[in-house]
Protein backbone atom coordinates (compact mmCIF):
# COMPACT_ATOMS: atom_id res chain seq x y z
CA UNK A 1 0.00 0.00 0.00
CA UNK A 2 1.13 3.34 -0.76
CA UNK A 3 1.86 6.58 1.44
CA UNK A 4 -1.35 8.36 0.47
CA UNK A 5 -1.19 11.82 -0.45
CA UNK A 6 -4.24 12.94 -0.14
CA UNK A 7 -7.09 11.17 1.96
CA UNK A 8 -9.98 12.71 0.41
CA UNK A 9 -9.63 10.43 -2.98
CA UNK A 10 -12.42 8.22 -2.12
CA UNK A 11 -14.78 10.59 -0.55
CA UNK A 12 -18.10 11.41 -2.53
CA UNK A 13 -19.05 14.12 -4.54
CA UNK A 14 -20.10 16.99 -1.97
CA UNK A 15 -23.52 17.27 -0.95
CA UNK A 16 -25.76 20.50 -0.01
CA UNK A 17 -26.62 19.62 3.63
CA UNK A 18 -22.89 18.20 4.45
CA UNK A 19 -21.35 20.43 7.04
CA UNK A 20 -18.93 22.70 5.75
CA UNK A 21 -15.43 21.36 7.50
CA UNK A 22 -16.39 17.23 7.96
CA UNK A 23 -13.88 16.57 5.15
CA UNK A 24 -11.07 18.45 6.09
CA UNK A 25 -11.66 17.51 10.31
CA UNK A 26 -11.56 13.93 9.05
CA UNK A 27 -8.72 14.27 6.88
CA UNK A 28 -6.87 16.66 9.30
CA UNK A 29 -7.20 13.73 11.89
CA UNK A 30 -6.21 10.88 10.19
CA UNK A 31 -2.83 12.91 8.83
CA UNK A 32 -2.33 13.76 12.65
CA UNK A 33 -2.33 9.92 13.38
CA UNK A 34 -0.74 8.88 10.56
CA UNK A 35 2.22 11.35 11.33
CA UNK A 36 2.66 10.31 14.88
CA UNK A 37 2.70 6.94 14.39
CA UNK A 38 5.67 7.79 11.34
CA UNK A 39 7.16 9.64 13.30
CA UNK A 40 7.21 7.02 16.21
CA UNK A 41 8.43 4.63 13.95
CA UNK A 42 11.30 5.88 11.51
CA UNK A 43 13.92 5.46 14.42
CA UNK A 44 12.93 1.43 14.41
CA UNK A 45 13.54 0.71 11.28
CA UNK A 46 15.95 1.14 7.91
CA UNK A 47 15.04 3.94 5.69
CA UNK A 48 11.74 6.17 5.50
CA UNK A 49 9.72 3.65 2.72
CA UNK A 50 9.87 0.51 5.39
CA UNK A 51 8.42 3.32 8.34
CA UNK A 52 5.44 4.19 5.54
CA UNK A 53 4.51 0.49 5.14
CA UNK A 54 4.41 -0.83 8.67
CA UNK A 55 2.59 2.73 9.83
CA UNK A 56 0.13 1.87 7.19
CA UNK A 57 0.17 -2.35 8.11
CA UNK A 58 -1.34 -1.12 11.54
CA UNK A 59 -3.15 1.64 10.63
CA UNK A 60 -5.12 -0.05 7.64
CA UNK A 61 -6.61 1.88 4.41
CA UNK A 62 -6.86 5.66 5.37
CA UNK A 63 -8.72 6.39 2.70
CA UNK A 64 -10.73 3.96 3.40
CA UNK A 65 -10.89 4.81 6.53
CA UNK A 66 -11.87 8.49 5.84
CA UNK A 67 -14.48 7.22 3.54
CA UNK A 68 -15.81 5.66 6.03
CA UNK A 69 -15.98 8.08 8.54
CA UNK A 70 -17.85 10.64 6.09
CA UNK A 71 -20.81 8.09 5.67
CA UNK A 72 -20.92 7.45 9.30
CA UNK A 73 -21.23 11.11 9.86
CA UNK A 74 -24.03 11.83 6.59
CA UNK A 75 -25.53 8.57 8.00
CA UNK A 76 -28.46 10.16 8.92
CA UNK A 77 -29.01 13.08 6.71
CA UNK A 78 -28.83 10.02 3.62
CA UNK A 79 -31.76 7.88 5.13
CA UNK A 80 -33.68 10.86 6.41
CA UNK A 81 -33.70 11.68 2.20
CA UNK A 82 -33.92 8.51 1.45
CA UNK A 83 -37.35 7.45 3.23
CA UNK A 84 -38.63 10.93 2.37
CA UNK A 85 -38.57 9.63 -1.06
CA UNK A 86 -39.75 6.13 -0.42
CA UNK A 87 -42.56 7.88 1.12
CA UNK A 88 -43.42 9.83 -1.61
CA UNK A 89 -43.78 7.18 -3.61
CA UNK A 90 -45.58 5.22 -1.50
CA UNK A 91 -48.39 8.01 -1.28
CA UNK A 92 -48.12 8.54 -5.00
CA UNK A 93 -48.87 5.01 -5.86
CA UNK A 94 -51.57 4.70 -3.25
CA UNK A 95 -53.12 8.07 -4.43
CA UNK A 96 -53.08 6.00 -7.81
CA UNK A 97 -54.64 2.69 -6.64
CA UNK A 98 -57.39 4.87 -4.45
CA UNK A 99 -58.61 6.73 -7.60
CA UNK A 100 -58.56 3.31 -9.52
CA UNK A 101 -60.48 1.76 -6.53
CA UNK A 102 -63.14 5.04 -6.73
CA UNK A 103 -63.85 4.59 -10.06
CA UNK A 104 -64.81 1.04 -9.50
CA UNK A 105 -66.84 1.71 -7.30
CA UNK A 106 -68.82 4.37 -9.17
CA UNK A 107 -69.62 1.69 -11.86
CA UNK A 108 -70.79 -1.01 -9.09
CA UNK A 109 -72.78 1.89 -7.35
CA UNK A 110 -74.65 2.76 -10.40
CA UNK A 111 -74.89 -0.35 -11.95
CA UNK A 112 -76.64 -1.43 -8.46
CA UNK A 113 -78.57 1.96 -8.23
CA UNK A 114 -80.00 0.82 -11.49
CA UNK A 115 -81.49 -2.64 -10.20
CA UNK A 116 -82.77 -1.14 -7.16
CA UNK A 117 -84.88 1.16 -8.64
CA UNK A 118 -86.06 -1.67 -11.36
CA UNK A 119 -87.45 -3.29 -8.28
CA UNK A 120 -89.20 -0.31 -6.85
CA UNK A 121 -90.72 0.36 -9.36
CA UNK A 122 -91.91 -3.91 -9.53
CA UNK A 123 -92.85 -3.36 -6.02
CA UNK A 124 -94.41 -0.44 -6.48
CA UNK A 125 -96.93 -2.25 -9.44
CA UNK A 126 -97.72 -4.64 -6.70
CA UNK A 127 -98.60 -2.19 -4.56
CA UNK A 128 -100.80 -0.52 -6.44
CA UNK A 129 -102.57 -3.76 -7.40
CA UNK A 130 -103.03 -4.94 -3.88
CA UNK A 131 -104.69 -1.63 -2.99
CA UNK A 132 -107.18 -1.85 -6.21
CA UNK A 133 -108.14 -4.76 -4.79
CA UNK A 134 -108.02 -3.73 -1.22
CA UNK A 135 -110.55 -0.81 -2.54
CA UNK A 136 -112.62 -3.63 -4.24
CA UNK A 137 -113.06 -5.51 -1.37
CA UNK A 138 -113.80 -2.66 0.87
CA UNK A 139 -117.23 -2.31 -0.85
CA UNK A 140 -117.87 -5.68 0.05
CA UNK A 141 -118.28 -7.80 3.30
CA UNK A 142 -115.04 -7.56 5.22
CA UNK A 143 -113.33 -11.28 5.19
CA UNK A 144 -110.02 -12.17 4.55
CA UNK A 145 -110.17 -15.35 2.85
CA UNK A 146 -111.96 -13.93 -0.24
CA UNK A 147 -108.74 -11.82 -0.45
CA UNK A 148 -107.18 -13.30 -3.75
CA UNK A 149 -103.60 -14.07 -3.04
CA UNK A 150 -101.34 -14.64 -6.46
CA UNK A 151 -99.43 -18.10 -5.95
CA UNK A 152 -96.15 -16.11 -5.08
CA UNK A 153 -97.30 -15.68 -1.42
CA UNK A 154 -98.93 -16.97 1.60
CA UNK A 155 -100.61 -16.84 5.27
CA UNK A 156 -100.50 -18.50 8.51
CA UNK A 157 -103.23 -18.09 10.72
CA UNK A 158 -102.53 -19.67 14.22
CA UNK A 159 -105.48 -20.02 16.84
CA UNK A 160 -103.98 -20.61 19.94
CA UNK A 161 -106.62 -22.31 22.38
CA UNK A 162 -106.28 -23.58 26.13
CA UNK A 163 -105.89 -27.43 27.32
CA UNK A 164 -107.35 -28.84 24.16
CA UNK A 165 -109.01 -28.33 20.85
CA UNK A 166 -112.12 -25.95 20.81
CA UNK A 167 -110.99 -24.48 24.28
CA UNK A 168 -111.03 -21.27 25.08
CA UNK A 169 -108.32 -18.41 23.87
CA UNK A 170 -104.66 -18.78 24.92
CA UNK A 171 -104.17 -14.98 24.75
CA UNK A 172 -100.58 -13.36 25.48
CA UNK A 173 -98.60 -16.31 23.69
CA UNK A 174 -95.76 -15.60 21.58
CA UNK A 175 -95.50 -17.62 18.05
CA UNK A 176 -92.55 -17.29 16.42
CA UNK A 177 -92.02 -18.42 12.79
CA UNK A 178 -88.94 -18.91 11.13
CA UNK A 179 -86.95 -19.37 7.80
CA UNK A 180 -86.87 -18.29 4.03
CA UNK A 181 -87.82 -20.43 1.64
CA UNK A 182 -86.46 -18.08 -0.66
CA UNK A 183 -82.88 -18.09 0.52
CA UNK A 184 -82.34 -20.58 3.36
CA UNK A 185 -79.13 -19.49 4.29
CA UNK A 186 -80.56 -15.79 4.94
CA UNK A 187 -82.99 -16.87 7.80
CA UNK A 188 -85.64 -14.51 8.83
CA UNK A 189 -87.58 -14.43 12.18
CA UNK A 190 -91.58 -13.37 12.87
CA UNK A 191 -92.48 -12.70 15.97
CA UNK A 192 -96.65 -11.63 17.18
CA UNK A 193 -98.43 -12.35 20.24
CA UNK A 194 -101.77 -14.07 20.16
CA UNK A 195 -104.91 -11.31 20.92
CA UNK A 196 -107.59 -11.41 23.16
CA UNK A 197 -108.93 -13.89 20.65
CA UNK A 198 -106.02 -15.93 20.52
CA UNK A 199 -105.52 -15.20 17.06
CA UNK A 200 -101.83 -14.55 15.29
CA UNK A 201 -101.45 -13.97 11.93
CA UNK A 202 -98.92 -13.92 9.68
CA UNK A 203 -98.14 -12.76 6.06
CA UNK A 204 -98.50 -12.06 3.19
CA UNK A 205 -95.02 -14.40 3.41
CA UNK A 206 -93.32 -16.73 0.90
CA UNK A 207 -94.68 -19.75 0.65
CA UNK A 208 -92.64 -22.31 1.45
CA UNK A 209 -91.20 -24.54 4.62
CA UNK A 210 -90.89 -22.56 8.09
CA UNK A 211 -90.49 -23.50 11.38
CA UNK A 212 -92.93 -22.19 14.41
CA UNK A 213 -92.58 -21.66 17.97
CA UNK A 214 -95.30 -20.80 20.54
CA UNK A 215 -93.96 -20.10 23.95
CA UNK A 216 -96.72 -19.41 26.95
CA UNK A 217 -95.74 -16.39 29.15
CA UNK A 218 -94.55 -17.93 32.45
CA UNK A 219 -91.61 -20.24 30.04
CA UNK A 220 -93.48 -23.20 28.67
CA UNK A 221 -92.59 -24.14 24.92
CA UNK A 222 -93.59 -25.76 21.85
CA UNK A 223 -92.24 -26.98 18.43
CA UNK A 224 -95.34 -27.46 15.87
CA UNK A 225 -94.96 -30.32 13.78
CA UNK A 226 -97.72 -30.25 10.90
CA UNK A 227 -99.44 -33.68 10.63
CA UNK A 228 -98.54 -34.64 7.78
CA UNK A 229 -94.52 -33.89 8.56
CA UNK A 230 -92.43 -35.84 10.31
CA UNK A 231 -89.89 -33.97 12.31
CA UNK A 232 -87.21 -36.16 12.22
CA UNK A 233 -87.18 -35.79 7.92
CA UNK A 234 -87.61 -32.56 7.60
CA UNK A 235 -85.67 -29.20 9.11
CA UNK A 236 -89.28 -27.79 8.56
CA UNK A 237 -92.10 -28.19 10.52
CA UNK A 238 -95.01 -26.02 8.65
CA UNK A 239 -95.37 -25.74 4.96
CA UNK A 240 -97.32 -22.81 3.86
CA UNK A 241 -99.00 -23.38 0.52
CA UNK A 242 -98.70 -21.00 -2.17
CA UNK A 243 -101.63 -18.56 -2.92
CA UNK A 244 -103.30 -19.98 0.59
CA UNK A 245 -104.05 -19.13 3.81
CA UNK A 246 -102.99 -22.15 6.22
CA UNK A 247 -104.51 -22.41 9.23
CA UNK A 248 -103.78 -24.12 12.24
CA UNK A 249 -105.00 -24.58 15.59
CA UNK A 250 -102.80 -25.32 18.90
CA UNK A 251 -103.94 -26.92 22.30
CA UNK A 252 -101.58 -24.11 25.42
CA UNK A 253 -101.24 -24.90 28.96
CA UNK A 254 -104.19 -23.04 30.58
CA UNK A 255 -101.85 -21.59 33.54
CA UNK A 256 -98.81 -21.55 35.66
CA UNK A 257 -97.51 -25.16 36.67
CA UNK A 258 -98.65 -26.62 39.60
CA UNK A 259 -95.83 -26.20 42.44
CA UNK A 260 -95.31 -28.52 44.98
CA UNK A 261 -92.91 -27.54 48.23
CA UNK A 262 -90.36 -30.39 49.44
CA UNK A 263 -88.30 -31.04 51.85
CA UNK A 264 -85.73 -33.27 52.71
CA UNK A 265 -83.99 -35.83 54.86
CA UNK A 266 -81.26 -37.89 54.61
CA UNK A 267 -81.06 -40.97 56.49
CA UNK A 268 -77.42 -40.22 58.29
CA UNK A 269 -76.32 -42.28 60.76
CA UNK A 270 -75.24 -40.64 63.98
CA UNK A 271 -71.66 -41.22 63.89
CA UNK A 272 -71.55 -39.31 60.27
CA UNK A 273 -74.17 -36.52 61.17
CA UNK A 274 -71.81 -35.51 64.11
CA UNK A 275 -68.83 -34.46 61.54
CA UNK A 276 -72.19 -31.91 60.03
CA UNK A 277 -71.69 -33.79 56.27
CA UNK A 278 -72.57 -32.21 53.26
CA UNK A 279 -74.85 -33.89 50.49
CA UNK A 280 -74.93 -32.83 46.56
CA UNK A 281 -77.74 -33.97 45.26
CA UNK A 282 -78.70 -33.71 41.41
CA UNK A 283 -82.46 -34.32 40.28
CA UNK A 284 -83.84 -34.47 36.84
CA UNK A 285 -87.50 -34.25 35.97
CA UNK A 286 -88.76 -38.24 35.46
CA UNK A 287 -88.86 -39.01 31.18
CA UNK A 288 -92.66 -39.24 32.46
CA UNK A 289 -93.11 -36.19 33.34
CA UNK A 290 -90.82 -34.20 31.12
CA UNK A 291 -93.12 -33.07 28.50
CA UNK A 292 -96.90 -31.73 28.84
CA UNK A 293 -98.96 -33.45 26.22
CA UNK A 294 -102.04 -31.62 25.70
CA UNK A 295 -104.06 -32.68 22.05
CA UNK A 296 -101.39 -34.42 20.61
CA UNK A 297 -98.95 -31.13 21.17
CA UNK A 298 -95.67 -31.53 23.13
CA UNK A 299 -95.12 -28.66 25.35
CA UNK A 300 -91.39 -28.69 27.21
CA UNK A 301 -91.31 -27.44 30.41
CA UNK A 302 -89.44 -24.63 31.40
CA UNK A 303 -87.18 -26.13 33.74
CA UNK A 304 -85.44 -29.76 33.23
CA UNK A 305 -83.46 -30.67 36.65
CA UNK A 306 -81.96 -28.96 39.75
CA UNK A 307 -79.06 -29.17 42.26
CA UNK A 308 -79.60 -29.42 45.82
CA UNK A 309 -76.47 -29.18 48.81
CA UNK A 310 -78.65 -30.35 51.79
CA UNK A 311 -77.12 -30.23 55.29
CA UNK A 312 -76.81 -33.01 58.21
CA UNK A 313 -79.90 -31.80 58.92
CA UNK A 314 -81.57 -31.96 55.55
CA UNK A 315 -82.05 -28.34 55.34
CA UNK A 316 -81.09 -26.72 51.52
CA UNK A 317 -78.49 -24.40 51.42
CA UNK A 318 -79.62 -22.35 48.87
CA UNK A 319 -76.48 -20.38 47.50
CA UNK A 320 -75.09 -23.43 47.42
CA UNK A 321 -77.87 -25.43 45.27
CA UNK A 322 -79.27 -24.61 41.56
CA UNK A 323 -82.86 -24.55 42.83
CA UNK A 324 -85.66 -24.38 40.12
CA UNK A 325 -86.16 -21.41 37.79
CA UNK A 326 -89.67 -20.34 37.18
CA UNK A 327 -91.24 -16.76 36.36
CA UNK A 328 -92.86 -16.16 39.77
CA UNK A 329 -91.10 -18.79 41.87
CA UNK A 330 -87.76 -18.40 41.12
CA UNK A 331 -85.10 -19.08 44.28
CA UNK A 332 -82.00 -19.03 42.23
CA UNK A 333 -80.15 -15.91 42.45
CA UNK A 334 -76.06 -14.68 41.52
CA UNK A 335 -73.81 -15.80 43.94
CA UNK A 336 -71.53 -13.27 44.91
CA UNK A 337 -67.61 -13.75 44.40
CA UNK A 338 -65.06 -14.34 46.97
CA UNK A 339 -61.59 -14.33 47.17
CA UNK A 340 -59.35 -16.78 48.86
CA UNK A 341 -56.11 -17.74 48.26
CA UNK A 342 -57.43 -20.48 46.29
CA UNK A 343 -58.87 -17.72 44.15
CA UNK A 344 -61.88 -16.31 43.22
CA UNK A 345 -64.92 -18.80 43.91
CA UNK A 346 -68.54 -18.85 43.77
CA UNK A 347 -70.57 -19.22 46.74
CA UNK A 348 -71.74 -22.48 44.85
CA UNK A 349 -68.43 -23.78 44.99
CA UNK A 350 -69.02 -27.28 44.92
CA UNK A 351 -71.76 -27.88 41.73
CA UNK A 352 -70.36 -25.12 39.61
CA UNK A 353 -66.46 -25.98 40.44
CA UNK A 354 -66.79 -29.84 40.14
CA UNK A 355 -69.30 -29.57 37.35
CA UNK A 356 -72.63 -30.73 37.29
CA UNK A 357 -74.57 -33.53 36.06
CA UNK A 358 -75.14 -37.44 36.71
CA UNK A 359 -71.92 -38.97 36.98
CA UNK A 360 -70.08 -36.16 38.85
CA UNK A 361 -69.01 -37.05 43.08
CA UNK A 362 -72.11 -35.70 45.30
CA UNK A 363 -71.04 -36.56 48.65
CA UNK A 364 -68.70 -34.95 51.08
CA UNK A 365 -68.32 -35.79 54.52
CA UNK A 366 -66.83 -33.93 57.25
CA UNK A 367 -66.50 -30.10 58.26
CA UNK A 368 -68.79 -28.70 55.97
CA UNK A 369 -67.36 -28.72 52.73
CA UNK A 370 -65.98 -28.54 49.69
CA UNK A 371 -65.39 -27.01 46.58
CA UNK A 372 -62.69 -27.84 43.94
CA UNK A 373 -59.97 -26.32 41.80
CA UNK A 374 -58.64 -28.16 38.84
CA UNK A 375 -61.23 -30.75 38.28
CA UNK A 376 -63.85 -30.20 35.82
CA UNK A 377 -66.46 -32.28 33.52
CA UNK A 378 -66.74 -34.67 36.31
CA UNK A 379 -63.25 -35.99 35.92
CA UNK A 380 -61.36 -36.45 39.50
CA UNK A 381 -58.00 -35.75 40.39
CA UNK A 382 -55.93 -34.11 42.54
CA UNK A 383 -58.06 -31.59 43.66
CA UNK A 384 -58.03 -28.67 46.41
CA UNK A 385 -60.89 -27.67 48.89
CA UNK A 386 -62.34 -24.85 50.12
CA UNK A 387 -64.16 -25.04 54.00
CA UNK A 388 -67.08 -23.26 54.63
CA UNK A 389 -68.85 -22.92 58.08
CA UNK A 390 -71.89 -21.05 59.27
CA UNK A 391 -74.11 -21.70 55.90
CA UNK A 392 -77.27 -19.94 55.85
CA UNK A 393 -80.00 -22.88 55.13
CA UNK A 394 -83.83 -23.21 54.40
CA UNK A 395 -86.20 -25.65 55.41
CA UNK A 396 -88.07 -26.09 52.13
CA UNK A 397 -87.79 -25.90 47.89
CA UNK A 398 -90.31 -25.40 45.86
CA UNK A 399 -90.65 -26.98 42.48
CA UNK A 400 -93.06 -27.99 39.46
CA UNK A 401 -95.25 -30.96 40.19
CA UNK A 402 -94.10 -34.15 38.66
CA UNK A 403 -91.76 -36.90 38.72
CA UNK A 404 -87.84 -36.71 39.68
CA UNK A 405 -84.82 -39.14 39.46
CA UNK A 406 -82.12 -38.29 42.31
CA UNK A 407 -78.84 -39.41 40.29
CA UNK A 408 -75.69 -39.17 42.71
CA UNK A 409 -72.33 -40.18 43.27
CA UNK A 410 -70.23 -40.46 45.80
CA UNK A 411 -66.73 -39.00 46.44
CA UNK A 412 -65.32 -39.13 50.41
CA UNK A 413 -63.36 -36.42 51.82
CA UNK A 414 -61.76 -35.27 55.01
CA UNK A 415 -64.32 -35.36 58.06
CA UNK A 416 -63.07 -32.64 60.50
CA UNK A 417 -61.32 -28.93 60.05
CA UNK A 418 -57.51 -29.63 59.56
CA UNK A 419 -55.31 -27.54 62.33
CA UNK A 420 -54.26 -24.02 60.79
CA UNK A 421 -57.00 -23.32 59.35
CA UNK A 422 -57.21 -19.97 57.56
CA UNK A 423 -60.20 -18.33 58.72
CA UNK A 424 -61.35 -15.70 55.69
CA UNK A 425 -64.61 -13.63 55.94
CA UNK A 426 -67.17 -16.68 56.90
CA UNK A 427 -64.87 -19.77 55.48
CA UNK A 428 -62.11 -21.67 56.79
CA UNK A 429 -59.83 -22.53 53.32
CA UNK A 430 -57.07 -25.50 53.51
CA UNK A 431 -56.28 -27.45 50.96
CA UNK A 432 -56.75 -31.32 50.88
CA UNK A 433 -54.01 -33.19 48.63
CA UNK A 434 -55.44 -35.53 47.04
CA UNK A 435 -59.03 -37.70 47.42
CA UNK A 436 -60.00 -40.58 45.47
CA UNK A 437 -63.64 -41.35 44.72
CA UNK A 438 -65.19 -44.54 44.73
CA UNK A 439 -67.66 -45.27 42.13
CA UNK A 440 -71.22 -45.71 44.23
CA UNK A 441 -74.31 -44.57 42.43
CA UNK A 442 -77.52 -43.90 44.09
CA UNK A 443 -80.96 -43.91 41.89
CA UNK A 444 -84.40 -42.75 43.61
CA UNK A 445 -87.38 -41.74 41.87
CA UNK A 446 -89.47 -39.07 43.80
CA UNK A 447 -93.20 -37.64 43.43
CA UNK A 448 -93.57 -33.63 43.85
CA UNK A 449 -97.48 -33.84 44.91
CA UNK A 450 -99.70 -30.08 45.01
CA UNK A 451 -101.51 -29.17 48.04
CA UNK A 452 -99.13 -30.68 50.63
CA UNK A 453 -95.60 -31.06 52.33
CA UNK A 454 -93.65 -33.65 50.17
CA UNK A 455 -90.76 -35.04 51.99
CA UNK A 456 -88.48 -37.13 49.91
CA UNK A 457 -86.20 -39.04 52.05
CA UNK A 458 -83.44 -39.89 50.84
CA UNK A 459 -81.22 -43.25 51.30
CA UNK A 460 -77.33 -43.65 51.41
CA UNK A 461 -75.90 -46.88 50.12
CA UNK A 462 -74.57 -48.98 52.08
CA UNK A 463 -70.91 -48.61 51.23
CA UNK A 464 -71.47 -44.82 52.04
CA UNK A 465 -72.42 -45.80 55.83
CA UNK A 466 -69.91 -48.26 56.47
CA UNK A 467 -66.95 -47.20 54.63
CA UNK A 468 -66.24 -43.65 56.06
CA UNK A 469 -62.69 -43.59 57.56
CA UNK A 470 -62.45 -42.20 61.38
CA UNK A 471 -59.54 -40.43 60.75
CA UNK A 472 -57.85 -39.07 57.16
CA UNK A 473 -54.47 -40.09 56.00
CA UNK A 474 -52.04 -37.24 55.07
CA UNK A 475 -53.47 -37.79 51.43
CA UNK A 476 -56.91 -36.95 52.45
CA UNK A 477 -59.64 -39.94 53.09
CA UNK A 478 -59.42 -42.93 51.10
CA UNK A 479 -62.32 -44.66 51.60
CA UNK A 480 -61.42 -48.71 51.57
CA UNK A 481 -63.46 -50.85 48.73
CA UNK A 482 -65.21 -53.64 50.33
CA UNK A 483 -65.22 -53.01 53.47
CA UNK A 484 -67.81 -54.67 56.07
CA UNK A 485 -71.40 -53.81 55.68
CA UNK A 486 -73.18 -52.00 57.90
CA UNK A 487 -75.62 -53.93 60.53
CA UNK B 1 -6.34 -11.11 21.25
CA UNK B 2 -8.08 -11.66 18.60
CA UNK B 3 -9.25 -8.86 16.10
CA UNK B 4 -12.80 -10.39 16.98
CA UNK B 5 -12.86 -10.73 21.16
CA UNK B 6 -11.22 -7.34 21.35
CA UNK B 7 -13.65 -5.15 18.56
CA UNK B 8 -16.18 -5.82 21.37
CA UNK B 9 -14.88 -3.62 24.06
CA UNK B 10 -13.25 -1.30 22.07
CA UNK B 11 -15.97 1.62 23.20
CA UNK B 12 -15.03 0.28 26.50
CA UNK B 13 -11.87 0.72 26.50
CA UNK B 14 -11.52 4.72 24.71
CA UNK B 15 -14.27 5.64 27.37
CA UNK B 16 -11.63 4.44 30.16
CA UNK B 17 -8.61 6.08 28.28
CA UNK B 18 -10.53 9.55 28.04
CA UNK B 19 -12.08 9.42 31.78
CA UNK B 20 -8.50 10.07 32.55
CA UNK B 21 -8.16 13.20 30.89
CA UNK B 22 -8.59 14.36 27.31
CA UNK B 23 -6.49 12.52 25.30
CA UNK B 24 -6.34 12.06 20.52
CA UNK B 25 -6.55 9.19 19.05
CA UNK B 26 -2.66 8.63 18.50
CA UNK B 27 -1.87 8.80 22.01
CA UNK B 28 -5.04 6.56 23.08
CA UNK B 29 -3.79 3.30 21.10
CA UNK B 30 -0.86 3.50 22.54
CA UNK B 31 -2.26 4.22 26.35
CA UNK B 32 -4.31 0.78 25.33
CA UNK B 33 -1.14 -0.95 24.20
CA UNK B 34 1.08 0.08 26.70
CA UNK B 35 -1.30 -0.88 29.69
CA UNK B 36 -2.48 -4.02 28.79
CA UNK B 37 0.85 -5.17 28.25
CA UNK B 38 0.61 -5.45 23.89
CA UNK B 39 -1.85 -8.03 24.45
CA UNK B 40 -4.37 -5.49 22.79
CA UNK B 41 -3.25 -4.74 19.93
CA UNK B 42 -5.86 -2.68 18.29
CA UNK B 43 -5.92 -2.02 14.37
CA UNK B 44 -5.16 1.81 14.72
CA UNK B 45 -7.68 2.47 11.98
CA UNK B 46 -10.50 1.26 13.62
CA UNK B 47 -10.16 3.20 16.61
CA UNK B 48 -12.09 6.33 14.74
CA UNK B 49 -15.11 4.92 13.74
CA UNK B 50 -15.21 3.95 17.35
CA UNK B 51 -14.62 7.59 18.45
CA UNK B 52 -17.23 9.47 16.24
CA UNK B 53 -19.73 7.16 17.12
CA UNK B 54 -19.44 8.01 20.64
CA UNK B 55 -19.14 11.62 19.55
CA UNK B 56 -22.11 11.37 18.13
CA UNK B 57 -23.90 9.79 20.99
CA UNK B 58 -22.92 12.44 23.12
CA UNK B 59 -20.36 10.09 25.47
CA UNK B 60 -17.64 12.23 24.11
CA UNK B 61 -17.05 15.57 23.07
CA UNK B 62 -14.13 16.86 21.46
CA UNK B 63 -12.18 20.25 20.72
CA UNK B 64 -9.12 21.28 17.80
CA UNK B 65 -5.66 22.04 18.83
CA UNK B 66 -1.99 23.26 16.76
CA UNK B 67 0.70 20.85 17.47
CA UNK B 68 4.46 22.34 17.46
CA UNK B 69 4.56 20.86 14.11
CA UNK B 70 2.15 23.14 12.71
CA UNK B 71 -1.16 19.94 12.08
CA UNK B 72 -4.54 20.35 13.82
CA UNK B 73 -5.36 17.42 16.64
CA UNK B 74 -8.41 16.62 17.54
CA UNK B 75 -8.73 16.16 21.43
CA UNK B 76 -11.50 13.72 22.89
CA UNK B 77 -12.65 13.92 26.30
CA UNK B 78 -15.69 12.15 28.23
CA UNK B 79 -18.97 13.78 29.17
CA UNK B 80 -20.84 13.06 32.22
CA UNK B 81 -23.32 10.38 30.17
CA UNK B 82 -20.03 9.18 29.20
CA UNK B 83 -18.90 8.68 32.56
CA UNK B 84 -22.04 6.89 33.14
CA UNK B 85 -21.91 4.58 30.21
CA UNK B 86 -18.54 3.64 31.28
CA UNK B 87 -19.62 2.27 34.91
CA UNK B 88 -22.49 0.63 33.35
CA UNK B 89 -20.24 -0.83 30.71
CA UNK B 90 -17.28 -1.70 33.55
CA UNK B 91 -19.73 -3.19 35.43
CA UNK B 92 -21.05 -5.57 32.78
CA UNK B 93 -17.71 -6.47 31.81
CA UNK B 94 -16.89 -8.01 35.00
CA UNK B 95 -20.03 -9.94 34.83
CA UNK B 96 -19.16 -11.36 31.66
CA UNK B 97 -15.68 -12.31 32.85
CA UNK B 98 -16.77 -13.94 35.96
CA UNK B 99 -19.22 -15.77 34.02
CA UNK B 100 -16.51 -16.58 31.46
CA UNK B 101 -14.18 -17.73 34.07
CA UNK B 102 -16.69 -19.61 36.03
CA UNK B 103 -17.01 -21.92 33.24
CA UNK B 104 -13.11 -21.99 31.95
CA UNK B 105 -12.61 -22.39 35.26
CA UNK B 106 -10.77 -19.52 36.15
CA UNK B 107 -10.73 -16.85 38.82
CA UNK B 108 -13.59 -14.84 40.24
CA UNK B 109 -16.34 -17.50 38.66
CA UNK B 110 -19.95 -16.61 39.68
CA UNK B 111 -20.47 -20.14 41.09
Amino acid sequence: MDWPESLSDLFPEPRPDEPARLRQDITDELADHLSCALDRQRPLVADDAAAKEAVLARFGNPRTIARRLWFDAMKEKIMSQRITMSLLVVALLLATGAMGMFYQEGRSLRAQSESLLARTEELAHTLQAKLATLEVSNDEEPHEEETPLSLEWAKLQIRLVQEKKGGPPAAGFTARLQGNPINPTQELTLTEESDEEGLIKFGPIRPGGYQLNVMSPWGHSHSHVQENIRASESPSLLVLLPGRTTEIEIACPSGLPEIAEIAFKVDWPEEIAKKKPLLFCYFSVARSHANLDLDGGQWRLPQRNFEVTLNSEGKVLERHSRLPVLPGISLHRPEPRRKTKHGSLRDRFSISSVGSGPGVPRLLIGGVQAGAIGAGGGSVGPIEFVVVTDLPARPTIRTVVGGYELYNRFLFLPSKEQEGAERQLSYNVYPVKSVTPTDVRVFQSFEAVPGELNTWQIKLPEIVLTEVPEKPDQDGVKPARGGRPRG
Amino acid sequence: MESRLLSGIVETLILDVLSRGPSYGYEIVQTVLSESGGELNLKEGSLYPALHRLERGKLLSSSWSDTEAGRRRKYYRTTPAGEGALAAKREEWARFAAGVNGVLGGEGGLA
